[in-house]
C-alpha cells in the first residue's frame, strides 16, 4: 500500500503513474510463443491507453489484486464477474480443498453433483432440474440446442449487441472464422422493443425455437438498459404464445441480483436459465437450469466435456451459494455498489464532470457524457488505474462483497486524483 | 452486390490510386512519370469507370469520366476490365487514342509491374525508402478500399451497418502516413492527409510498426500491448472498421 500512495503523490505532482515494465517483458515473451501475446476479453485492447495498464497479476486476496511489478489494485472487474465473494475465500477455498483431496476430476461423478443440482433447484425457483460445465457458452449452446430440441425449429431470436458467448451462431457477422450459415439462423432484435420481438416472431412464424436474453442489457461500449416497465410480461405472453422456448442468459448478472435468477429480481419466469461466472467464485462451473417441461429435451440433447464433472468446482460452488445466501449478498452489493457509485458521481461533479451512471449498481456502466468520441473517459479510466482502482473503460463494473468502505474511500480518493490529472491535461475540451 | 464489381471497383478506385502513388513517389517512376501527359479512361459497359492522370504536377485518379482523357479504353464488362488488370483475356478497346497504345504497353505496364514488386508479400526492399513507399501502399489500399468494400461485399456491408457514425483518423507518428475513413448518414468515405474532426483514432508507432502489423508479423491484440498501434476514442467504429479493412486480401492478395 505504501508503494501505492508514494506513486499516487508522484502522479500528482508529475502527471505520471504505475509503469509495468514486468508485465511488458512478459507480454514480450507470450508474443512468442502464443497467438496475440494475451487473447480474447483479458487482452490489451480494451486497455485504452495501453500503457496504463498492467497485463499479469500473481497475486489476489479480498478485492485487491497485485500486477507482476507489484502495484496493487482494488478490482472493479472481478475476474471480469466471476469473483463475488473476494479472491482466496477462506470458505470457498476450503470446500474445494476438502473435495479435492477426496477427489476432483475422476472417471465417475461425485456426489457433489447431485447435492449441488439438490441446491439450485431449491435456490432457483424455476429450476426443476440443472445440468453443469464449464463455462457461460457451454450452457447457452446447451440451452439453444435444447430450444431446438423441443421445438424442431431453426431460428433464434437474441438482442441486437447482446453476449451469448464465442461460439459461431453467437458472433456478429465480419469476424474471423465464420461463415454466413453461422448466423443464418439467428435474428437480432433492439434491447426493450417487443413490436420488433412480436414482427421476429410473425415473420419466422412457426420456425422459431427459442428467444435468448440477458435479464437486462449489458453490452459493451454503450450505456447500461434496465427493462422498460411491462417490457418481461410482454415478452413471456409473445413467446408463449408462439411456444418459443425463452431462455434466460444469467451467466454475467446471475447471483448479483437476486439468488434465485435475475428474472426473480424484475418479476418474470424463463424457461431456462443459464449461469456460471460468480457461480464458483473463481471456480470453474457453468450451470443450465429449468423447468420441467423440458427435462426429456435437455435429457436427449448429447453434450459434455472432458472437465465438466469436476467435483472440486461443484464444491466450491456449493459453498458460494450458501455463502451468498448467509451475507444476503444481493442486498449487500447493491447496497455498496449504490455507496461507490454515488460517491464518483459527486467527485465527477466537483471537479465539472458528468459520470453517467446505467445498469444494477452491483454491476455498474459508466461513461463520462462530456466527450462523445469516449476518450476523455478512457483516459479517467486510465488515471485511475494508474493510481491503483483498475477500471475498464467499455464494459460494465463488478462488485463483490469483499469491497469495503475501506476499499470505497480509497476509490474516491483516486478518483479525484484522476479527474485531476484528466482536467489538467485536457481542461474543458475532449481528449481526442 | 457482385464480386465482379466489387473487383473492378478495387480495381478502378484502389488500384488505380496505387499506382498514382508509385509514380508520384517511388524512385525508379518519380521523375520519369512527370515526363509524361496521359489521362487513360476505364470504362467497363454496365459496369463503373475510373481514371488515372499522369501530368508534370504529378499523377493523380479517380472514378467516373475524366476531363479530356488521351486515352479512353472501352470494356465489355467487369469481367473484361478485372481480366485486363490481371493481363489476362482479351485487350481492351482503345475509342481514343489508338496512336498512344505504346504507352500502355510499356510505360504503363512498367508501373503495373512495379506495383505489384513493391506489394509482393516477403519482397526484399532496397532501401528504407522502398520499404516505407511499400507500407504506405498497403495503407493506402486499405484506406481507399472501405467505402467499397462497405458497399460491395455482403459481410462488410452488414459489419458496415452495424458501425457507428464518426470519423477514424487512420496514421503513423513518424509522419508517414495519414488518412481517414468517415462514416455519415449511413455511407463511408475516405480518403489521405489529416482529417478535421476525429472520432476515433488508430494509430501507428511509425511505418516500420505498421508494416509489422500489416503484414501480420504480430497479431492485432499484441500490437496493441507492445506499443506498436494505438486505438482510442470510439473503438467500436475502429473494430468494424479493421474487419472490413482485413478483408481487403480475399480481393487484393
Amino acid at each position: 500500500m505504501t508503494e501505492r500512495k508514494d506513486a499516487l503523490g508522484d502522479q500528482t505532482e508529475r502527471g505520471e503513474g504505475f509503469i509495468y515494465p514486468q508485465s511488458r517483458a512478459l507480454l514480450e515473451r507470450a508474443c512468442r510463443v502464443i497467438p496475440g501475446g494475451i487473447y480474447g476479453h483479458f487482452g490489451p485492447p480494451p486497455c485504452v491507453p495501453p500503457e496504463a495498464y498492467p497485463f499479469f497479476s500473481d497475486w489476489a486476496e479480498g478485492a485487491r489484486f497485485r500486477d507482476v511489478d507489484g502495484h496493487e489494485f482494488i478490482d472493479y472487474m472481478c475476474a471480469y464477474g466471476p469473483m463475488i465473494l473476494g479472491y482466496k475465500n477462506p470458505v470457498v477455498d476450503e470446500a474445494f480443498r476438502t473435495q479435492a483431496a477426496k477427489s476432483d476430476t475422476g472417471t465417475l461423478a461425485a456426489p457433489v453433483m447431485v447435492e449441488l443440482a439438490e441446491y439450485l433447484c431449491e435456490l432457483v425457483p424455476i429450476a426443476d432440474w440443472a445440468f453443469f460445465a464449464k463455462n457461460g457458452a457451454d450452457v447457452t449452446n446447451l440451452a439453444v440446442m435444447t430450444a431446438r430440441a423441443a421445438t424442431g425449429r431453426r431460428k433464434i431470436i437474441a438482442i441486437r449487441g447482446g453476449y451469448h458467448g464465442t461460439t459461431p451462431w453467437m458472433q456478429s457477422p465480419g469476424h474471423h472464422g465464420l461463415i454466413p450459415d453461422d448466423w443464418a439462423h439467428v435474428i437480432r432484435i433492439p434491447w426493450n422493443d417487443v413490436n420488433a420481438l412480436k414482427q421476429a416472431l410473425e415473420e419466422n412464424a412457426g420456425d422459431v425455437a427459442g428467444f435468448i436474453s440477458s435479464p437486462y442489457h449489458h453490452p459493451v461500449f454503450a450505456d447500461n438498459e434496465l427493462p422498460a416497465p411491462g417490457y418481461w410480461d410482454q415478452v413471456s405472453q409473445l413467446l408463449r404464445k408462439h411456444d418459443v422456448v425463452f431462455i434466460i442468459d444469467d451467466v454475467r448478472a446471475g447471483f448479483r441480483l437476486h439468488l434465485g435468477g435475475s428474472n426473480e429480481w424484475y418479476g418474470f419466469k424463463p424457461d431456462m436459465i443459464c449461469f456460471s461466472k460468480a457461480m464458483g467464485n473463481g471456480y470453474p462451473i457453468s450451470a443450465l437450469v429449468g423447468m420441467e417441461s423440458l427435462r426429456k429435451d435437455v435429457g436427449r440433447v448429447f453434450h459434455t466435456g472432458s472437465f465438466w464433472f469436476g467435483a472440486g468446482p461443484m464444491a466450491a460452488a456449493l459453498a458460494t451459494l450458501k455463502e451468498l445466501k448467509r451475507l444476503n449478498a444481493p442486498a449487500l452489493l447493491r447496497k455498496t455498489g449504490e455507496k461507490l457509485l454515488n460517491g464518483m458521481v459527486e467527485v465527477a461533479r466537483s471537479h465539472g464532470y458528468n459520470l453517467k451512471v446505467s445498469g444494477e449498481p452491483s454491476m455498474p456502466y459508466l461513461r463520462i457524457t462530456d466527450d462523445p468520441t469516449l476518450t476523455l473517459h478512457q483516459y479517467w479510466c486510465a488515471e485511475c488505474t494508474r493510481r491503483g482502482a483498475y477500471f475498464t473503460s467499455h464494459h460494465n463494473w463488478f462488485i463483490s462483497t469483499a469491497h469495503t468502505d475501506q476499499e470505497i474511500r480509497e476509490t474516491l480518493d483516486i478518483c479525484d486524483a484522476a479527474f485531476k490529472a484528466v482536467k489538467k491535461r485536457f481542461g474543458n475540451g475532449t481528449a481526442i | 452486390m457482385g464480386a465482379d464489381i466489387l473487383q473492378a471497383r478495387l480495381n478502378l478506385e484502389v488500384v488505380l490510386g496505387l499506382l498514382a502513388e508509385v509514380a508520384n513517389s517511388d524512385l525508379l517512376f518519380r521523375e520519369r512519370s512527370r515526363a509524361w501527359n496521359e489521362t487513360i479512361w476505364f470504362k467497363a459497359l454496365g459496369g463503373p469507370a475510373g481514371w488515372i492522370r499522369f501530368a508534370p504536377e504529378g499523377a493523380s485518379h479517380g472514378h467516373g469520366k475524366p476531363n479530356h482523357p488521351t486515352i479512353s479504353l472501352l470494356l465489355f464488362s467487369a469481367i473484361h476490365l478485372n481480366r485486363m488488370f490481371r493481363n489476362e483475356g482479351l485487350p481492351p478497346i482503345p475509342v481514343k487514342g489508338i496512336g498512344r497504345i505504346s504507352f500502355l504497353k510499356k510505360e504503363f505496364t512498367e508501373l503495373g509491374t512495379r506495383l505489384q514488386t513493391l506489394t509482393r508479400p516477403g519482397v526484399t526492399f532496397r532501401n528504407r525508402e522502398e520499404e516505407h513507399l511499400s507500407t504506405r501502399l498497403m495503407l493506402t489500399a486499405a484506406v481507399k478500399a472501405v467505402p467499397v468494400l462497405a458497399e460491395e461485399e455482403m459481410v462488410c456491408a452488414k459489419l458496415a451497418a452495424a458501425t457507428p457514425e464518426g470519423i477514424m483518423e487512420i496514421a503513423s507518428l513518424d509522419g508517414g502516413f495519414s488518412g481517414w475513413i468517415k462514416k455519415e448518414n449511413g455511407r463511408f468515405t475516405s480518403g489521405l492527409g489529416k482529417p478535421e474532426q476525429v472520432t476515433a483514432r488508430m494509430l501507428f508507432r511509425d511505418l516500420e510498426a505498421a508494416r509489422i502489423v500489416l503484414t501480420g508479423k504480430e497479431a492485432g491484440f499484441a500490437a496493441i500491448g507492445l506499443g506498436l498501434t494505438r486505438i482510442e476514442g470510439l473503438i467500436p467504429l475502429v473494430d468494424n472498421v479493421s474487419l472490413i479493412m482485413d478483408r481487403l486480401e480475399r480481393y487484393l492478395a
